[in-house]
């Protein structure tokens, strides 16, 4: 049964490993699923007693992905105008 | 322009509901309509400012002895005990409510298609969808069935709906009007908004419904000429045009041309933050709603549809430092924003970047490239959304196959009033007067009649 990470990069063939292990780690927190997200999947449920539709989890965990990356190409210290910090 | 409306009759906003229902879509139920229309005594016509105005209402505020579904099964059997303050306000202004309009469940899309209360057709074109999240209301006032409707605006729910259906939707300054009875889905971006056919009634309604105490000079200022006042200044981004469908750059850059033919100031101005402002308006879209209704997720997702559900997982898969930049970047662009706002009296954009298209179409042409409609819905409304300021949206043309298409005027704000009074401006100078095909009673304007 596949998991809703695995779901995801399945369907978009578009992210790497190390992009999904953050959001992978990110949506385990949050939902508390445990050791492994191979428990819940297409016909699954999470700790939280919702049941995982597959279809849509590829959609969601992209989506996170998608909003996370673009925000973090925006640097709140330099945007606010904080002086660079060198050490020594 | 009268100031005080001449009065509908209970009875026959009603037979109108009923009509309409069928091929519109545009009430929560309309069964008991006639029975609540029998328990009204209207106010006399011209004792006040509302007196005799037949208003629709939103599903989720609440109206006394009706329920407040909020587009869910989990208050399908909830009834009101009492009236939200803005349903207060207008009742004490001489309105009258017909009924509780379709909506997206809980207030979270843009095409008015509810899972369980269905769906709202565009009384334009049947075919094509009303936008939302406030569609039924659109819907209702665009018919004519009735005379204004409340709505909510939480990235544009009032004024896309209003947009798609050749109306005129106001989105106050947050803040500016009570929540109180009002099922909330992201409280920091949440308004009560109203829908009609004129600046001038959604400026009663607004006087009716804002949270300070109302002006003795009336709803729109005095005549600007009369007063000696500059004239307005209108800021626009031609950048804007790029993100919009051929036919909506055209109406709009034909709004532009118009106003400053009618000597509006037209200034040509620059937001920067355009092409990036969406995502994180989008994070905390998702995340507020996700952590008011996670409890629900969890303890009866039988009650939330399946779209509903993927995107409250997805608000609770943002972690807390996407959250904490996500309010950084709110901040930093309001200030910009707000820098702008503040050099114009209005920012005019388009509304939505395509007219109403065909239900369960996808994407739309914007330029040469096919774009998901669910992000292109909230790319000019989410401005206001994400600031605070207030926006109103204008029926300003036809698209090429004949369907309305509006634009947008953000103000400064809580300056709402100064807002008003350059949409009534521009509104007199575009002179819309075109009405959907499908119409439920009189024609004439309210005002006429």
């Amino acid at each position: 049964m596949a998991s809703c990470v695995q779901t995801f990069t399945m369907r978009t063939m578009r992210v790497s490993e190390q992009h999904v292990k953050p959001l992978k780690d990110g949506i385990n927190m949050r939902f508390d699923f445990g050791d492994s997200t191979d428990e819940m999947g297409d016909h699954g449920s999470n700790d939280l007693g919702v049941p995982m539709d597959g279809g849509g989890d590829g959609d969601l965990a992209a989506l996170v992905l998608s909003l996370r990356s673009s925000l973090e190409l925006w640097n709140p210290a330099s945007a606010f105008g904080l002086p660079e910090f060198r050490h020594g | 322009m009268g100031e005080v409306a001449d009065a509908d009759s209970p009875m026959a906003a009603a037979r109108r509901m009923k009509d309409a229902q069928r091929q519109l879509g545009a009430f929560i139920d309309v069964s008991t309509a006639e029975t609540i229309a029998s328990e009204i005594t209207p106010f006399e016509p011209g004792s006040s400012t509302l007196a005799g105005w037949s208003v629709a209402v939103k599903d989720n505020i609440d109206v006394g002895g009706m329920p407040t579904t909020a587009g869910t099964l989990i208050w399908q059997n909830h009834v009101a005990d009492q009236d939200a303050e803005v349903v207060r306000a207008v009742r004490n202004a001489g309105a009258f409510i017909v009924g509780k309009t379709n909506m997206d469940e809980l207030g979270w899309g843009g095409l008015t298609d509810n899972p369980h209360y269905g769906r709202t057709n565009n009384p334009w074109d049947l075919s094509t969808f009303v936008g939302g999240s406030s569609g039924g209301s659109a819907a209702a006032v665009a018919s004519r069935v009735c005379r204004a409707a409340l709505g909510t605006d939480t990235g544009g729910s009032v004024r896309l709906p209003a947009s798609f259906t050749g109306i005129v939707g106001y989105r106050p300054s947050w803040g500016n009007v009570s929540a109180e009875g009002v099922r909330p889905l992201a409280p920091s971006m949440d308004v009560v908004g109203a829908l009609a056919t004129s600046v001038h009634d959604v400026s009663l309604i607004r006087d009716a419904i804002r949270s300070r105490p109302p002006t003795l000079k009336g709803p729109l200022s005095p005549n600007k000429e009369a007063a000696n006042e500059r004239e307005y200044i209108i800021g626009f981004d031609p950048s804007f045009l790029d993100f919009a469908a051929n036919d909506v750059a055209k109406v709009t850059e034909q709004a532009i041309a118009s106003a400053a033919n009618a000597g509006c100031i037209v200034r040509e101005v620059r937001v920067k933050e355009f092409s990036t402002y969406l995502e994180p308006w989008m994070i905390l879209h998702m995340a507020e709603p996700a952590e008011l209704y996670s409890a629900i997720l969890q303890e009866s997702p039988h009650l939330l549809s399946a779209d509903v559900k993927d995107r409250l997982r997805a608000g609770l898969a943002f972690t807390s430092s996407d959250l904490r930049r996500a309010m950084l970047y709110r901040y930093w662009f309001s200030a910009r924003f707000f820098g702008l706002l503040g050099e114009v009296d209005a920012l005019l954009t388009p509304t939505v970047p395509f007219s109403a298209v065909p239900h369960g179409t996808q994407h739309v042409q914007i330029g040469r490239e096919e774009q998901d409609i669910f992000a292109l819905l909230p790319r000019f409304t989410g401005l206001a959304s994400i600031s605070g300021a207030p926006a109103i949206s204008l029926p300003a043309g036809l698209s090429s196959v004949g369907l309305p298409v509006g634009i947008q005027l953000i103000g400064n704000p809580n300056r709402d009033q100064r807002l008003l009074d350059v949409a009534h401006r521009i509104e007199g100078i575009l002179g819309w007067s075109i009405q959907p095909r499908m119409v439920f009673g009189d024609r004439r304007s309210w005002n006429d009649r």
